[in-house]
């Protein structure tokens, strides 16, 4: 079904050598001349160069050319820019075909006949596909230009920023009480030995006064439907039992308080109260009553809080509420977990008092923490020697193979705070020590310098079994020293384990829900590892910080501002053309067995249950052909992609036309 | 219930571990029917020195095993349990390997199919009892006695799939159900005993055991029980000279039979090197 009589034009480029170093690319277009409707073949140098485009529309012009056929690298290169130049012509851009003769030829092909046969071979499948090309059109959508940000841990909260003073409305979802994440439990930072607090507070403070910055905290994101531009979503508002247009945040029901619950904050090493904040600076300041625990849900009596408060602003009856928002862009940064050491029963994590997880050791250094930043055992005593170890839960085959790429660095900045603050001898186990980065290994350097003992070995044993009377109440750490070769029992009174980070618990859900997947170890899959780091494979989906993979803080801020930027170049563009390659589904032939539904990765297909039909929504459509190749009833094309012009490409590759080629024997081979 | 029983080759020899395990088993209604003209399975230094030959000792047992019909082969000792373990898991694994045993093998008529569980008495008595079922037999009260659970160090490793393999609680929960106190935090649970190469390297072992020892009797346990016959030995008669207060070294099988009424007579406990009426 041809629109038209083709007029076709061939243009095979040699791209500098790389193609006509192994391709005959004289003998190609000679032989491109002579296939079917071909009215001009040339080659030229770099086809994708201006004077090679001009080849191209001067053909266009003066010969009639209505279809066009660039054999050179692939299409993924530069389809857009060969499409672009038959529009400057005057020709529909869907009326050109790309035969790629660089990647899948001359740089894979040794035999430079074969390679030419092979370039011959896929210019006359494409010189049989273009033939066929129907014109397509594009649809242009309007963005939406607020954003969505997800998870505002420091990441979050850079994008947040950046997108708000850029003038446009954002709406930051956290799902704790506060914002703030992982960071704002951290003391100092590596290597430059800043404090956390007195960098992250007050972006904290930036977020919750910013006029174009909606906070929702102690919210979840519960559906997200639509697509680029015109995004829906639905945020599930936890009641707090509060009410934060009247709480001042003077803190009289958290005193008044009786229940004692273990603060997720300090991570077990201190109580919090069931109407409680994270952390004192919290923002926003807003009280929130955890249900499991206050005494008034558990058994109906109590009420303290609500007697107290001056304010009036405790309202038990507050219910849960979905709120829908429109954006045009949402960022991803829901940021990581810690990993729970305890099934390493041999570390004796949760059985020995004085072992601790890296994230608590870094609430024991910090000022609001449990021991105000002292760096003391849990009988008040400070320690004479203190053991690291590396790599706990990370590289081990067992837990997370990966290295989560930060531990060397905190460890080394708690061996040098605990050098500080109590003088003890400090012992690093490790396995290699990582400290790629500005200033990194010199802190390594440093820390070698101010006496730290770095002992390469894994530990296989902590226990409290001591081999000296004098050691008795201490703990024994046993490990191979792999560079002197002998096994090493060294009492100590503190240990810390340097546990790995994972991924944020319902990264999946929120991942389903905006159509992209993760990883085997459950990190969100970027667009292109090089040049697609913020980027997804669904339109208008960013990611920044640690969803995507274990990051440190300069890395996931620079990720939310590269993240912002992404976001507000989508909005300055205002409107969004969309490719027109997609499915298409006949009304007249689908069965409604939602087949499609299933095997469709971007969400772009759904059900009318009325019409008992299944409909594709062009603007989430990404063109793969799941659904078409998947549809029994063959009631879906893929434009671009259908029958009449696979079936001519396939048929060009595999046999052509007698008469140019293969003799008949050949074909009958 | 009845399994096909593999004593091994220092079940008889140990202080009371065969007059207990029968009493016990009797009681509670499991029949261990020994294998038939079982051998020795070697043990772990065999492997190191002679790895083909090594594989048919454990094979012959678990062979004749198969013929004589049993499903499963309950073993009383860690270095018999991991040792046929280890050949059972290496065997279906390997289909070379098993060619060349079994070759071996087809010298008696025998052969191994590899459709055999390998197990440990103490961990049929837990998994495959109700606790209930043990409890009604008891008919004395253990609750003042503090029991250290040493499980030495073969009996989850490398497997850790019936418990943890550095701090299992099976037999902590099996002293529970007879009514002793298992010692809470015993760190030195899993620890090795040194096992055979007591003989030829005291001076490495004995260091070991104090480990064993000393963290039992610091912690406050009267006594400590054990699983194994090497174990028991190499506790029970590394004392000498340590310095620390004497602490009997029972097998699980006798602390069961104490809770059952059984006499100490019966149980032998009058025949290890540090007498069990000491420590109650």
């Amino acid at each position: 079904m041809r629109e038209s009589i083709p007029k076709i034009g061939v243009y095979v480029c040699h791209c500098g050598t790389n193609i006509s170093g192994k391709v005959d690319v004289e003998a190609v277009s000679e032989y491109a001349s002579g296939l079917p409707h071909v009215v001009v073949a040339k080659n030229f140098k770099f086809m994708c160069s201006n004077p090679g485009q001009d080849l191209v529309i001067d053909d266009i012009k003066a010969k009639g050319l209505n279809r066009v056929v660039v054999a050179s690298c692939s299409p993924r290169m530069h389809e857009k820019t060969f499409r672009k130049a038959c529009q400057t012509a005057g020709i529909n851009p869907y009326y050109f075909q790309m035969a790629c003769i660089r990647e899948h030829d001359s740089w894979v092909t040794e035999d430079p006949a074969a390679a030419t046969q092979k370039a011959k071979d896929l210019v006359r499948g494409a010189v049989a596909r273009v033939a066929h090309h129907q014109k397509l059109t594009s649809r242009v959508v309007d963005i939406n230009p607020n954003v969505l940000v997800i998870g505002g841990g420091i990441a979050g909260i850079q994008a947040a920023l950046d997108i708000a003073d850029g003038g446009k409305k954002v709406y930051l979802v956290e799902r704790d009480p506060s914002i703030g994440g992982n960071m704002s439990k951290f003391d100092k930072t590596f290597p430059t030995l800043d404090c956390a607090a007195c960098i992250s507070t007050p972006k904290l403070v930036a977020v919750g006064q910013h006029e174009n910055i909606e906070m929702m905290t102690y919210s979840e994101v519960a559906d997200v439907s639509g697509f680029v531009g015109n995004f829906t979503v639905k945020v599930r508002k936890k009641p707090r039992y509060v009410d934060a247009e009247k709480c001042t945040g003077c803190g009289v029901c958290t005193e008044k308080c009786p229940a004692k619950v273990l603060s997720e904050f300090d991570h077990d090493l201190t109580y919090r109260k069931a109407i409680y904040t994270p952390f004192p600076q919290s923002v926003p300041n807003t009280r929130v009553i955890d249900t499991e625990h206050c005494l008034f849900f558990k058994k109906g009596r109590c009420r303290a809080c609500e007697k107290f408060c001056e304010a009036d602003a405790i309202d038990f009856d507050q219910k849960e509420e979905i709120v829908e928002i429109n954006v045009g862009s949402i960022i991803i940064a829901t940021g990581f977990e810690t990993f729970d050491p305890t099934p390493l029963t041999q570390y004796g994590f949760g059985r020995y008092p004085e072992v601790y997880s890296s994230i608590q050791f870094e609430r024991i250094n910090n000022a609001t923490g449990p021991t105000s930043g002292e760096i003391v055992t849990k009988d008040g005593k400070k320690p004479k020697a203190v053991a690291i170890i590396h790599c706990v839960g990370s590289r081990d085959e067992n837990h997370m193979k990966y290295c989560s790429r930060v531990c060397c660095m905190y460890s080394m900045k708690f061996a040098h705070l605990v050098r500080e603050k109590t003088g003890a001898e400090v012992y690093e186990f490790y396995i290699d020590i990582r400290s790629p980065g500005k200033g990194y290994e010199e802190f390594y350097n440093r820390l070698q310098e101010e006496g730290t003992h770095f002992i390469r070995g894994k530990v296989s044993q902590i226990t409290d079994m001591v081999d000296s009377p004098k050691d008795e109440g201490r703990l024994t750490v046993v490990a191979e020293d792999t560079l002197a070769r002998k096994v090493r029992r060294i009492p100590v009174d503190m240990v810390v384990l340097s546990v790995g980070l994972k991924p944020s618990s319902g990264i999946e859900d929120i991942a389903r829900m905006v159509g992209i997947s993760v990883d085997t170890d459950g990190w969100i899959n970027e667009l292109h590892p090089k040049l697609g780091p913020l980027a997804t494979p669904s339109d208008g989906i960013f990611v920044a910080g640690c969803c995507q993979g274990p990051k440190d803080i300069p890395d996931s801020v620079a990720q939310g501002q590269g993240a912002a930027g992404e976001a507000l170049s989508l909005i300055s563009r205002g409107k969004l053309e969309i490719e027109a390659a997609v499915s298409t589904i006949d009304p007249e032939r689908c069965m409604g067995c939602r087949q499609c539904e299933e095997v469709c990765v971007y969400g772009a297909i759904s059900y009318h249950p009325a019409l008992n039909v299944c409909e594709v929504n062009e603007a989430i459509c990404k063109g793969c052909g799941n659904c078409t190749a998947t549809c029994p009833n063959k009631a879906i094309e893929l434009k671009h992609f259908n029958n009449d012009e696979l079936m001519a490409e396939v048929e060009g590759l595999m046999f052509g036309p007698a008469d140019f080629h293969h003799s008949p024997d050949e074909q009958a081979a | 219930m009845k399994y096909g029983f593999f004593p091994g080759c220092s079940y008889k020899g140990a202080a009371g571990y065969k007059e207990s395990t029968e009493a016990v088993s009797q009681l509670l209604g499991i029949e261990l029917v020994e294998i038939k003209d079982w051998n020795c399975c070697g043990a772990t230094s065999y492997w190191s020195t002679q790895s083909l030959e090594a594989y048919v000792l454990p094979a012959r047992i678990m062979a004749l095993a198969e013929k004589q019909e049993f499903s499963e082969i309950v073993n009383v000792c860690n270095a018999c349990y991991s040792t046929l373990r280890k050949a059972h898991e290496k065997l279906t694994q390997d289909s070379d390997l098993k060619q060349k045993v079994n070759l071996a093998l087809a010298e008696e008529g025998l052969t191994y199919s590899g459709n055999l569980k390998i197990r440990h008495f103490m961990e049929v008595i837990v998994n495959d009892l109700k606790a209930d079922d043990i409890k009604k037999h008891i008919k004395k009260d253990l609750s003042g006695l503090v029991v250290a659970p040493y499980y030495g160090c073969q009996l989850n490793r490398p497997w850790a799939d019936i418990d943890d393999a550095y701090y299992p609680v099976l037999m902590d929960r099996l002293i529970e159900i007879v009514g002793a106190k298992p010692l809470k935090n015993y760190s030195a649970k899993t620890e090795c005993c040194g096992a055979a190469h007591m003989v030829a390297h005291k001076d490495f072992c004995i260091p070991l055991n104090n480990r064993i020892i000393k963290d039992a009797v610091s912690k406050g346990a009267q006594s400590i029980c054990t699983l194994c016959p090497l174990c028991q030995l190499n506790v029970d008669s590394s004392q000498q000279g340590l310095g620390l207060p004497k602490m009997p070294v029972i097998f699980f099988t006798q602390l069961m039979g104490l809770a059952f009424g059984f006499s100490e007579k019966d149980l032998m406990l009058n025949k290890l090197l540090t007498p069990f009426k000491m420590a109650v």
